[in-house]
């Protein structure tokens, strides 16, 4: 028996009610233990239960037969039955046990029995413990108290057949009270308060339809049996009416009719089902001849329960003529013998009752039950029954009460429901009709149901028909409960819900308290499983919140089960179904609805700890950094960015895959795309910083619910504990943070770093929240929700979670610039050429560490200007030009003087350095120098870089400009008088000094400087060990300075062979495309400029004094022109040429010859090429070469003649001049006739005067 | 005489629910619908009756299944008319203390299902003929509906035109 309800058995009326009541102290579980023990038992042999003297209940009259206990343990029916017990006597409680676990004294518990249970006849105790020492052992053997250990089986088993027997006793005598009674109907007993069936008017019409057709067909079919019993009335009248009146005759059947009936109920509990089928036969006979419908119906079902007991106890029988008339029965074997020698023989005799009876079946002969398909009959007499119950309801008091018209539409759906095995029922299922038991349909698949589906179901449709809610709330809970449990068994889920729905909807309308019982749990559990309510997680699942579901439905649904839960006082289910409600149905409930649902289950449930976890897993939106407030950040304007990186051992570096991006791979864009796939989801870091910051970060909250959701804490979850805490967050349950309703909260957090996390990121992904007295639960942070799965993540997951990820480092010292001497704003304005000294003062602000190492490094304007390959396409001249102007900015242009080595921290520290603007270009505008600093790890050569960076503004103003330069040869020597001039003295003091030195040795270059300057500038010029004298330059003043220059000798130094040298090296140069003779050119001209360029030195200093400087030549020289060089290099010749003159000094009109002669020494024989000789001649005044026809030098001649090698020969030149003035000639060779190839040589130009 | 209609989905998902009241307007009678405690019972009793609709949408003999079987069930589970065996309608399947629940099954598998109430205590009185056209004409625009591309299936129909032509219908038909 389950507390929910009764599942009804076929065969209630057959069973024996025994209430079980607890004597003493027992616990809850031990009684229900005991009683299930009992229950186990409660199937008792009337062949081990020792014969009684009552004829009519002794047990050796039918030794097969079996007395069932239906053991209870509530007596709640007792009352509202109590009209019931002369129709139906079954349903009086006849035994009770008393289960004494204790040492009361048994007289007086019995007495106790007696008195609490007056109604009922048969007491008897059952100790479990002792029995108390004064109670005789003799009494125990024959009276009504027995003595059990719990756990002999055996034992218990002869106790109940002990029970059994007291209870036939008490039966027998019971009976006898009934012998001489007027049974009355219990509608004329109960009066009003016996509930009428009340058919709906509907359904009623609809039912009468059902009937008449029903009772249509059945006429059809019962004709002959209605002809006969009307026959056999009138003949029974006729015999009758002689003696006795019409109406006393009826009067007189009905009630023996009656009391064979209620004989025959008694006969049922006491086993003799043969006897009590005999009884229930006459009693239908008579009954149906008198037509008291109620009791004939009644007696049909006392038929039919004997029927299948019979079955059970494999006993066989023939169906009464009396039936097989009345209702419709399918034959199995339609030519079966109707008179068979089997079984029958037992049978047989107790068929011929002592009893006179209105033998009326003796015409037709009796049915073998083999040849019934008992199924089918069985639901035909229930049918049968049905109708005759439907045939009382016109009348005033001899109506059928509507729990017994349920009852037997109970029984019979769970008799028909029962029914799997086809025509001739099983043992199997005999045993669950029997008892009661109930599995599903489906199990047995193989097997076709007796009854379809539908049948059953038309069946079940008509307890609707009835108005249920009228009736007692257990009555309507047993209903409803059995019929839930038979849609379930054809698996109708659904209609099962719907029932459970209105069961509970009753149990909810009801004000009884007694019923409420915690076994509503699982009740509550199936409604919300079959309702699909719980098998959703759509928090989580895509899948599940795409789906759409009867919401507004599963709402009622669920409304409904929380008030019974509320009830029944359950609070997992309380609990459960709240927070089902809130969370999935958030949208569907009104604002008092939801504040109902916190205020009167959800917060209470959190504080009995019921509600361990928050609802919502879309409560953590975001987490987001919103300020840097790291302490080293300053905003002094000298340090403007600030930054920190990481340097490490080279092996370190290398160790990083990711990191060794200095050898090219041509393959890294191809993987570039798996990188950056596999970088998608790793966090973004969203800072750097070191331990002891604070870090403020924005967290958003999101409350969906109609309701306020209060905060009582926020804690770092699990391991980021360790590395950081919360220093501002000071919630608690008396101040908490009001997420409010339906709405996004942001609230900001202060979160001080404690401990360093080096390359690893610090992750946020989830806070621990205490909400509303929740215990601290971690929330994930969901960015975003998934609306639709993604093909290509499988995983079935609403929430896109994020995090929030940051570097902690460990402590670093701090470096300030405390003061920069000299600088307003560092911006520094130089004249052009000067130098000056500076410097800055650091100070190292942490207090805990100290700097280690320190670097300083400089880049300017120029160099980040430059492309990477800017060398490509360049001269080698050029190139050295300019690189070694770029090594002159790096080196020279700002050097470090002095630079400490550590700081201590707290510690003052001075940077020196030099600025020297002659290295400087004009185009030079900022240097920003950049002071790498750190402290080494513990014990490593590692170190965490910090930056400070310096930038540095020049304005260079104009002072000594070199706007041009120009070099000639010497060719005379100059009179004494000019020895003043610096150079001429320094010239001619040389040629003293060493008489092998020519005037043609030397060179002037001519410089032509300018003051760019206001003030006047004084100038001193050095070319090796010549220094000029001073001088005075005005501002804005230009002068030509003349500087004596030694000339470089071919045979000393072979510029052609030294190459161009290179700065940085390793460089690899595509070919310059030059010709051999371009590059020696090129290496000419090169080393020629670096000649004077690097001895060459001005210095000056302003008028006013105060100010000097030097002028870096390099930047202003050209390139030199062939001529300048040839000026200043002696020409080189594989040839030992001399060209020389006739006459130095001629008149107008006479004959001069020159001649260039060859010296054949070192020339090699077999070369027979010709080379070819071309003079010039030159206006050496004004330094214009003569055009090859002038009026001023006839020649005889060409001026390009061949010179053979072969032979030592000389060429020569005949010339008139015609004009006066200073010539000079000169002479090149080349290879072929028209002087393009020239072949170097040392030939000098001669010069002549013509007067 | 008010009636609840849904169209429920294969997951018993309503697509489309909606009560029709009786007399709207037309003899000043004004809207007649259900009383308060059976609107809430309406969809549990709509969605009970699935069960019957699921266990006769798959059987194509109950007919002559309900001859064999004598007098049981009777005249009340109406099936399928076996003259029409394509016929979606399945005429009444189920009630509920006097209230009439008639359904029909799309090709698809989509539900029809109607609640029909009774406007006094008589039983409610369901026109075979004019309920049928109801149905057929709401599979026609229900059919429509699964045209519209922007419409995914088994989603509840938001779409007002649906619902007011569905509510011309049982103008039309139901509530005459």
């Amino acid at each position: 028996m389950n507390s929910l309800g009764t599942y009804s058995s076929f065969v209630d009326p057959a069973k024996v009610h025994t209430l079980v009541v607890p004597i003493g102290k027992w616990e809850v579980q031990k009684f229900k233990s005991a009683v299930e023990l009992l229950k186990d038992v409660s199937e008792i042999r009337l062949l081990d239960i020792s014969a009684i003297e009552s004829l009519l209940f002794t047990p050796q009259g039918f030794p097969h037969g079996r007395i069932f206990l239906d053991i209870i343990t509530s007596a709640n029916n007792e009352a509202l039955d109590l009209f019931l017990y002369d129709f139906e006597p079954f349903r009086k409680i006849f035994i009770v046990i008393g289960l004494v676990n204790d040492e009361s004294d048994p007289s007086l518990n019995l007495e106790t029995l007696k008195e609490k249970f007056p109604a009922i006849t048969s007491q008897n105790l059952i100790y479990t413990s002792n029995l108390p020492e004064s109670f005789k052992a003799e009494e125990l053997e024959t009276g009504n108290v027995f003595r059990w250990n719990m756990d002999q089986v055996i034992q218990l088993e002869a106790i109940m057949c002990d029970i059994s027997r007291n209870f036939l006793l008490a039966l027998d005598r019971y009976y006898s009270s009934y012998k001489h009674v007027t049974l009355r109907s219990p509608g004329a007993i109960g009066g009003s308060t016996v509930l009428k069936t009340t058919l709906t008017t509907t359904a009623g019409s609809q039912v009468k339809t059902n009937i008449s057709s029903k009772s249509s067909n059945a006429s059809k079919r019962l004709s002959t049996f209605e002809k006969t019993t009307s026959n056999l009335k009138r003949s029974a009248s006729l015999q009758i009416a002689r003696s006795l009146s019409t109406s006393d005759n009826k009067a007189q059947q009905r009630s023996q009719g009656r009391q064979l009936k209620i004989l025959g109920n008694f006969q049922l509990l006491s086993g003799r089902y043969v006897d009590a089928l005999n009884s229930f036969t006459e009693a239908v006979v008579l009954l149906h001849i008198v037509r008291d419908n109620l009791w004939l119906g009644s007696a049909l079902d006392g038929i039919a329960i004997c029927f299948i007991l019979l079955s059970y106890l494999e006993v066989s029988f023939h169906v009464p003529s009396a039936i097989t008339e009345l209702c419709p029965i399918h034959k199995l074997h339609s030519d079966s013998i109707p008179s068979t020698p089997r079984n029958s023989v037992t049978v047989a005799p107790m068929l011929s009752s002592p009893r006179n009876s209105v033998n009326s079946s003796s015409s037709v002969p009796d049915l073998d039950i083999k040849n019934v398909n008992l199924p089918f009959l069985i639901k035909a007499i229930s049918d049968k029954i049905l109708h005759y119950y439907n045939l009382t309801l016109s009348q005033s008091s001899e109506y059928v009460p509507q729990t017994v018209y349920c009852d037997i539409l109970l029984k019979t759906l769970t008799f028909m429901t029962a029914c799997k095995s086809g025509p001739n029922l099983e043992s199997t299922d005999l045993k669950t009709i029997v008892h009661g038991l109930h599995s599903e349909l489906s199990e047995s698949n193989s097997e076709v149901p007796t009854f379809s589906k539908m049948e059953i179901y038309g069946f079940a449709s008509k307890l609707f028909e009835l108005q249920l809610k009228d009736m007692e709330i257990l009555v309507q809970r047993n209903i409803y409960y059995t019929l839930a449990e038979i849609y379930g068994l054809l698996g109708f889920t659904r209609k099962k819900s719907f029932v459970l729905r209105l069961l509970l909807v009753t149990l909810v309308a009801t004000a009884q308290n007694t019923i409420w019982t915690s076994d509503y749990h699982c009740l509550l559990e199936k409604m919300t499983r079959l309702y699909g309510i719980d098998r959703r997680m759509p928090e989580i699942s895509i899948d599940d919140a795409s789906k759409s579901s009867w919401l507004t439905f599963q709402k009622k649904a669920l409304q409904l089960c929380l008030t019974v839960s509320e009830r029944v006082r359950d609070y997992d289910c309380i609990s459960k179904f709240s927070l089902l409600l809130i969370t999935r149905y958030t949208h569907l409930l009104t604002r008092m609805e939801q504040e109902k649902i916190l205020n009167t289950n959800i917060l209470p449930m959190i504080e009995s700890s019921f509600i361990s976890k928050y609802w919502d897993p879309f409560l953590l939106r975001e987490v987001s950094l919103v300020r840097n407030v790291s302490n080293f950040v300053t905003n002094s304007s000298d340090s403007v960015n600030d930054n920190i990186l990481l340097k490490k051992n080279e092996f370190m570096l290398n160790s990083n895959p990711n990191d060794g991006q200095q050898v090219f791979n041509p393959f890294r864009h191809t993987r570039g795309s798996s990188v950056t796939d596999s970088t998608l989801n790793r966090p973004t870091l969203q800072g750097t910083f070191l331990v002891g910051d604070i870090v403020d970060i924005m967290c958003k909250f999101q409350n969906p619910f109609k309701f306020d959701i209060q905060v009582y804490g926020i804690k770092l979850s699990g391991n980021n504990a360790k590395y950081a805490t919360i220093i501002n967050c000071d919630l608690s349950e008396n101040n908490p943070m009001v997420l409010s309703a339906e709405s996004f909260t942001s609230t900001y957090l202060k979160i001080k770093l404690l401990k360093p996390t080096f390359e690893k990121h610090f992750t946020i992904s989830s806070l621990s929240l205490s909400i509303m007295g929740l215990k601290y639960d971690d929330f994930e942070i969901v960015l975003t929700e998934n609306k639709s799965k993604s093909t290509s993540m499988m995983i079935n997951d609403r929430r896109n979670l994020g995090d929030f990820s940051i570097k902690i480092l460990p402590e670093q010292p701090e470096l300030h610039v405390v003061k920069a001497s000299d600088m307003i704003e560092n911006k520094f304005m130089f004249l052009e050429g000067t130098k000056q000294k500076s410097s800055i003062v650091l100070k190292n602000k942490s207090l805990n560490s100290s700097v280690d190492y320190i670097s300083i490094k400089q880049i300017s304007n120029i160099e980040q200007s430059l492309k990477s390959d800017y060398w490509k396409n360049v001269l080698p001249d050029e190139l050295y030009d300019m690189e070694m102007q770029l090594e002159n900015i790096k080196e020279k242009a700002l050097k470090i003087i002095r630079c400490p080595k550590s700081i201590k921290p707290n510690e003052i520290a001075e940077v020196e350095f030099e600025i020297d603007t002659s290295y400087m270009p004009f185009e030079l505008t900022d240097i920003e120098v950049t002071i790498e600093y750190g402290q080494y790890l513990e014990n490593t050569e590692d170190v965490y870089v910090k930056q400070l960076k310096l930038p540095y503004n020049f304005t260079l103003k104009r002072s000594i400009e070199v706007t041009g330069i120009l070099i000639t040869q010497l060719k005379e020597t100059f009179p004494d008088s000019s020895l003043t001039v610096d150079w001429i003295g320094y010239i001619m003091g040389k040629l003293k000094e060493d008489k092998n030195k020519k005037i043609s040795d030397y060179a002037l270059v001519m410089i032509d400087m300018r003051n760019s300057w206001i003030d006047g500038i004084k100038l001193n010029f050095t070319f090796k060990d010549y220094c000029s004298q001073e001088y005075f330059l005005e501002g804005g003043h230009t002068t030509r300075i003349i500087v004596p220059v030694e000339r470089l000798d071919f045979n000393h130094r072979k510029f052609y062979q030294e190459p161009i040298p290179k700065i940085f090296k390793g460089r690899q140069f595509i070919q310059s495309g030059l010709s051999e003779e371009e590059i020696s050119d090129m290496r000419v001209n090169f080393w020629c400029r670096e000649y004077v360029i690097n001895n060459l030195n001005c210095l000056w200093n302003l008028s006013t004094g105060n100010l000097s400087g030097d002028v870096n030549f390099r930047q202003f020289v050209e390139k030199f022109d062939p001529k300048m060089v040839n000026s200043i290099y002696k020409g080189c010749s594989q040839f030992d040429l001399n060209l020389s003159l006739s006459e130095r000094e001629v008149n107008i009109g006479s004959n001069l010859i020159a001649t260039v002669s060859l010296n054949l020494q070192n020339i090699e024989k077999e070369d027979l090429t010709p080379l070819f000789v071309n003079f010039t001649m030159v206006d050496s005044r004004c330094n214009i070469p003569l055009p090859k026809v002038n009026n001023r030098i006839l020649y005889n001649g060409i001026l390009c003649q061949p010179l053979f090698l072969s032979t030592e020969e000389k060429v020569q030149l005949e010339m008139t001049p015609i004009e006066k003035g200073d010539y000079e000639i000169s002479v090149s060779i080349s290879e072929d006739l028209n002087g393009e190839t020239i072949i170097p040589n040392s030939l000098e130009s001669v010069s002549f005067k013509v007067n | 005489m008010p009636q609840y209609f849904a169209i429920i989905g294969e997951k018993d998902n309503p697509v489309y629910e909606a009560e029709f009241t009786a007399q709207q307007g037309l003899s000043g009678q004004g809207q007649q619908g259900f009383p308060q405690d059976l609107k809430e019972l309406n969809p549990f009793m709509l969605h009970a009756s699935l069960d019957i609709i699921e266990d006769l949408q798959w059987q194509t003999n109950l007919p002559a299944h309900s001859t064999t079987s004598g007098t049981t069930g009777g005249g009340f589970l109406r099936s399928r008319n076996t003259s029409n065996l394509s016929n979606c309608y399945f005429g009444k399947v189920d009630h509920f203390y006097g209230l009439i629940i008639t359904a029909y099954v799309t090709y698809s598998g989509m539900k029809f299902v109607m609640v029909h109430g009774s406007s006094t205590a008589t039983t409610a009185q369901v026109d075979d003929n004019s309920v049928k056209l109801f149905y057929q004409e709401v599979h026609e625009l229900y059919i429509k509906t699964l045209m519209n591309p922007f419409y995914t299936p088994g989603t509840p129909i938001s779409s007002s035109a649906f619902d007011s032509r569905v509510r011309t219908l049982a103008r039309k038909y139901l509530n005459k």
